[in-house]
């Protein structure tokens, strides 16, 4: 019964012109759709913008009470911690690190668990990935315990950048590493460099449990980028 | 919010004030949706019984297909989707006329029913058929359309129509057999005995 009920059925054609009326009466509503969707799209834009720059506002506020203590080139290592780890919320577990590090490039990807391996086992490891501030791109881990933040971060050396001129800063040796910290408004940095890398340490911790973490990365992380 | 979630947002609203959103929703819409329009205005014309306030339906049913489009769920199947707006359109128009339930009571499924579809005799018209379909109650001819003609699913049906599964199962087998029996007096006056 039902072939010959689906033939009978068939038979009624789509009458002419119906089709042209519908994509027609479509067409009629286009351009509204257009328009609600560019102004909810302004509207998105205009309230991530509206968080974007209040972002900006506590990140300069951080920064202007925090660098005047730091030596230029620490300041360099602050400025990425803050707008990228301290503006974070660390919220839930944090994935397996092998998968965070598949955001890093391909010759980072192995620095991941390095620094994992060599940071006190409290700390998890959140975020892993490449960032840019003012136009300065890092390399930025970023560990969590909870409480305290730690970030360990890379940059190429830009404008003769060098810690061989650095008289007023703190220095600390291990296995053949120099390691230049200081410290200002809670925040410690320390620093040393490798090839055209820079490498940082920046942590909210006390300052002598900061810069222990620092010496005992800090070897590891001078092997990994020898062989980068 | 993160430094990559305002970057991600910022391509989004790009995307979207680039009327790229805009145009992927139109391809797909012509290429899922638009392709049944036929089916859509066949249904109009049997649950209306006129060609002209099926044109209406239709077009309708398309317009408000095109708002909702971004809740159609990609994967599943499109023509049921329309199928629940095109009745959702006709309930409206009509308010709850076809949503008579007077057979709730006793709307078991028989399953052995729902097997049983006896020939059509050749030398019936389509007219008669259709018109054979058009004196269904509009509740079993639904589900006849539905199931026997589209194709449909029980379950995409129940879903279209807005009623249990079961439900559907035994107005199917009722409206099967009550167009069996009106096919099977047209074919006696034809003398070429019953529907077999």
């Amino acid at each position: 019964m039902s072939d010959r009920l689906r033939d009978a059925y068939n038979s009624e054609g789509l009458p002419p012109g119906l089709e042209t009326r519908v994509r027609a009466g479509l067409q009629s509503r286009r351009p509204r759709v257009l328009v609600w969707t560019a102004a909810a799209a302004a509207i998105a834009a205009g309230f991530f913008g509206f968080l974007y720059v209040q972002k900006m506002m506590t990140v300069n506020r951080i920064l202007a009470a925090a660098e005047p203590g730091l030596h230029s080139i620490l300041r360099v290592g602050l400025r990425d911690h803050v707008y990228c780890a301290v503006m974070r919320k660390y919220k839930g577990a944090p994935a397996p690190v092998a998968k965070l590090a598949s955001d890093l490039p391909v010759e980072m990807r192995g620095l991941a668990p390095v620094i994992q391996q060599h940071v006190p086992a409290r700390f998890a490891m959140h975020v892993a990935h490449v960032c840019k501030y003012k136009g300065r791109s890092y390399v930025h881990v970023a560990l969590h315990d909870g409480t305290r933040l730690v970030s360990v971060m890379l940059t190429r050396r830009e404008g003769g950048e060098s810690l061989t001129r650095t008289d007023l800063l703190t220095m600390t040796s291990a296995a053949g590493v120099d390691v230049f910290s200081g410290g200002s408004q809670g925040y410690d940095v320390s620093t040393f460099e490798k090839g055209e890398w820079l490498v940082f340490l920046v942590s909210d911790l006390e300052p002598a449990e900061s810069r222990s973490i620092m010496l005992v990365l800090a070897p590891a992380v001078r092997d990994y980028l020898g062989k980068v | 919010m993160r430094a990559d979630d305002t970057c991600k947002m910022a391509t989004w609203n790009a995307a979207l004030l680039g009327g790229a959103f805009v145009k992927e929703r139109d391809a797909r819409f012509e290429a899922e949706a638009l392709v049944w329009m036929p089916e859509i205005y066949r249904a109009a014309v049997r649950l209306t019984r006129d060609r002209s306030k099926a044109q209406d339906v239709t077009q309708e049913v398309f317009l408000q297909a095109w708002r909702s489009f971004s809740k159609f769920e990609r994967g599943t199947n499109c023509k049921a989707w329309l199928f629940k707006i095109l009745f959702h359109c006709v309930d409206h128009e009509r308010r709850s006329w076809w949503r008579v339930r007077l057979f709730r009571a006793d709307e078991e499924f028989v399953e052995q029913q729902l097997v049983a579809k006896p020939s059509i005799p050749d030398r019936l018209t389509n007219e008669e058929i259709l018109d054979a379909l058009d004196s269904l109650r509009q509740e079993y001819r639904t589900v006849v359309m539905l199931c026997d003609i589209e194709e449909l699913s029980y379950k995409e049906a129940a879903e279209a129509i807005g009623v249990p599964v079961g439900t559907v199962m035994s107005r199917l087998s009722r409206g099967r057999a009550q167009l069996r029996e009106k096919l099977d007096v047209l074919a006696k006056d034809y003398g070429i005995g019953g529907v077999a």
